[in-house]
């Protein structure tokens, strides 16, 4: 008897401490949604260019940090913007002006301006990433213009900058044609000795953000862009292209088209390497784009009719992609910046010890890289 | 000894034993100690553990079938082994410990920020202790359901394939390394399998038909392929540089998880992780459990267990306290694969010294009869 009521006892004692121990542990990580600000966006640029030139000296290596904070149930941002050394050093500073308690957990995106970027945006990366609230999803972004301006507006569209911003680079990723730059497509690029990263830019207009080109690095620093109206080649360059849309505007003279649009097109990539060169050889390789698509728009003189002059069209788009993706490639090369991999094939084709002796962004520089573009047009739409 | 285990449960066991909280940084470890294609390397250290397991069928065909504890105190005095024995159930203990601390901390950082480790630790140490008070036949059972939980992350794996890319393996093998080539990197890469050798505490849970050392090996097998895919996915979604500098790969490619409904379910699926762990750390104690056993036959029932428990608390909140952020459970590893390698080389021998023995005392025996 005395034995069972021990028994029972021994069991209430235990229940009553997993009980304790439940709602003790239920204290402490408490997290209530309107006691929280959700940081959306960080903005970082350089100090020094930003504030006057008395706190210039005092300003040297420092940040300005700006960060949107949404507000619950509004279409609404609350804005906070200081000088610090670093990201969390703002945040402390941020943490003291806000009613609420600021986290990272729901961080969209980090934009950098130019000026900061072409110092290097490693260090500021590397303090997100240690976090663990912080996806790896974030979009790495470099702003072109006043990124404070950007940050703190309302725009028609989608309301606050981050939302806005979020949606857009999404939607033109889906596409293919701008790459993915996130936190973890940097720092694996950033990492990799055979490819550099790569970002896009973005730039403010009357009533809306606008992707201004693709952002080209060497290791961390941001030293030159594709523009705009070729980050469809360069999305060929780096990778496949799902359902792309291309508008070609031929040059007059030696096309006999004026302008084509081709639709919800395909691409696929191959590279091949021709020789890893050195000493006085450059290194060779050939890139052999495929593309497939829909032609949805077309002004010039080639009748679609015909199947011979269907098929000139097509050489007509081969070498027209061709001389585009060729000048791409003497942008990046000029600027020492492989940002579509092609250092990863020239390293799978050589020795491990030779390919660390390589210095591949000098010769990816003087790499002669042959580029085959291959056209097929699978359809011309409702017309003939 | 009612019921006997059989081959699809030992299998599970030692499966859910081997997967524990190593798993997370084992891609990063390869890139560091082993180098560029990895996986070749844990291969080739899986088949290391595979001939381990030998040794260890070898303790049961020649001891015939008795427990490892029988074998020893036929060869070895009582009075020699008993500090043997208490000095393995706590290092045991403190593996369990290490085990469930390492889990904790890391679960720590990703949910519970301003909870205290040693109020979780507590809780782990309470579901420890429910399991080991039930006899190694429930505890079996309990890893079948925690096994099936696990195992169906696995079909996740094909999410990755979108940025996945056979260029970032490199052609070359081996190189890379951050100190080049030694014993002691390729074990930190190797104590990702340890676990298989408590297979010596299944002896007398098993009989002829159990087919043991089947069910030991296919459970490593199957470890050994869910490494791989680990190694796998990490070596062609990182490239090899990033690797060496990602604390925990795995936890990376959680995170990298995105549901038109729902995204970072990296923390969702740590909880689940919670199961090999738990499942590792009550089987060290149960060894513990196990071995204390012989030193102290007469105990009272679950006085070990509470034992045991209160210990493995002990050990969990000093490391905790004096070693937040080292890593100790690999040194701990480490000696244990030692330790998985010395006494299945030292029972051999006993074990067929105890056969000689049996052999002259049943010749006496039938000669004196």
């Amino acid at each position: 008897m005395r034995s069972r009521a021990a028994g029972k006892l021994s069991r209430f004692l235990a229940l009553l401490l997993a009980l304790l121990m439940l709602m003790m542990t239920g204290c402490s990580d408490q997290r209530i949604i309107e006691k929280i600000g959700f940081i959306r966006t960080i903005g970082l640029q350089a100090a020094a260019e930003d504030e006057g030139e008395e706190e210039e000296e005092e300003n040297t290596g420092k940040i300005k940090v700006t960060i949107s904070i949404p507000k619950t149930k509004e279409q609404d941002v609350i804005v906070y913007s200081t000088v610090s050394k670093t990201i969390r050093q703002a945040i402390k500073v941020f943490d003291l002006q806000n009613d609420r308690k600021i986290v990272n957990g729901q961080l969209r995106q980090i934009v950098f301006d130019t000026a900061l970027s072409r110092k290097g945006i490693w260090k500021y990366l590397d303090t997100l990433m240690r976090d663990g609230s912080v996806g790896n999803r974030v979009h790495v972004v470099i702003a072109e213009g006043d990124l404070n301006h950007m940050l703190s507006r309302n725009f028609e569209q989608s309301g606050p900058a981050g939302e806005y911003i979020d949606n857009l680079l999404r939607t033109e990723r889906r596409m293919g044609d701008v790459p993915d730059s996130n936190l973890y497509t940097f720092l694996r690029d950033y990492k990799d000795d055979g490819i550099e990263p790569s970002a896009s830019i973005l730039k403010e207009t009357g009533n809306s953000l606008i992707v201004n080109g693709i952002a080209l690095f060497q290791e961390d620093r941001y030293v030159g862009k594709i523009d705009a109206e070729e980050k469809i080649y360069f999305g060929m360059l780096l990778g496949n292209i799902r359902a792309g849309d291309m508008f070609l505007d031929y040059p007059d003279k030696d096309f006999v088209s004026e302008d084509s649009t081709l639709m919800r097109f395909n691409s696929s990539r191959k590279l091949k390497v021709l020789s890893v060169g050195g000493g006085a050889q450059p290194p060779k390789e050939k890139i052999s784009l495929k593309l497939t698509g829909t032609l949805l728009e077309y002004n010039g003189g080639l009748d679609l009719e015909s199947t011979a002059e269907r098929h000139q069209l097509e050489d007509e788009i081969e070498k027209f992609v061709q001389l585009k993706c060729e000048a791409v490639l003497a942008t990046m090369k000029e600027l020492k910046s492989d940002a579509i991999g092609v250092g990863q094939h020239v390293r799978n084709a050589m020795p491990y010890a030779a390919w660390k002796r390589l210095d591949w962004p000098e010769e990816f520089a003087r790499s002669q890289i042959e580029v085959h573009v291959d056209v097929h047009i699978k359809s011309f739409g409702k017309l003939q | 000894m009612t019921e006997k285990l059989n081959v699809f449960h030992i299998a599970l066991l030692i499966y859910m034993i081997e997967l524990d909280i190593t798993i997370f940084s084992l891609s990063r470890v390869v890139a560091e100690n082993i180098g560029t294609n990895g996986w070749v390397g844990v291969i080739l250290l899986s088949a290391a553990a595979l001939v381990n397991i030998w040794m260890y069928r070898a303790v049961y065909v020649v001891g015939k079938g008795r427990s490892v504890h029988e074998i020893a105190e036929t060869v070895v005095p009582r009075a020699l082994l008993i500090p043997c024995y208490m000095a393995l159930s706590l290092f045991w203990i403190a593996v369990g410990a290490l085990v469930g601390k390492n889990f904790i901390t890391l679960y720590q950082m990703l949910s519970f920020r301003s909870t205290s480790e040693i109020m979780i630790f507590l809780f782990y140490c309470v579901l420890i202790y429910c399991l080991l008070v039930k006899d190694l036949y429930s505890i079996v059972k309990a890893t079948t359901v925690f096994f099936l939980i696990t195992f169906a992350l696995n079909i996740l794996a094909p999410y990755f394939s979108r940025d996945w890319s056979l260029t970032r393996f490199t052609t070359s093998f081996f190189q890379g390394t951050e100190k080049g080539h030694s014993l002691a990197g390729w074990t930190e890469v190797f104590i990702v399998n340890i676990g298989y050798e408590l297979c010596m505490f299944l002896f007398p849970y098993v009989d002829r038909k159990s087919k043991l050392f089947k069910g030991v090996v296919a459970g490593h097998l199957l470890n050994t392929s869910v490494q791989l895919l680990v190694v796998f996915i990490a070596f062609g979604f990182f490239s090899f540089q990033q690797l060496q500098v990602m604390e925990y790969p795995v936890l990376n490619t959680l995170e990298y998880f995105e549901f038109p409904f729902i995204n970072r379910i990296d923390n969702l699926i740590y909880c689940v992780f919670l199961f090999p762990n738990l499942v590792s750390s009550v089987m060290f104690c149960y060894a513990a459990l196990a071995t204390m056993r012989r030193v102290f036959p007469k105990a009272k029932p679950k006085l070990l267990e509470r034992g045991i428990a209160v210990v493995l608390f002990g050990a969990g909140c000093v490391s905790i306290a004096l070693n937040p952020f080292g890593n100790l459970l690999n040194n701990a590893y480490y000696l244990e694969t030692i330790l998985a390698f010395l006494i299945p080389a030292l029972l051999i021998p006993a074990a067929y010294r105890m056969r000689r023995k049996e052999r002259s005392a049943g010749h006496e025996e039938s000669g004196s009869g």
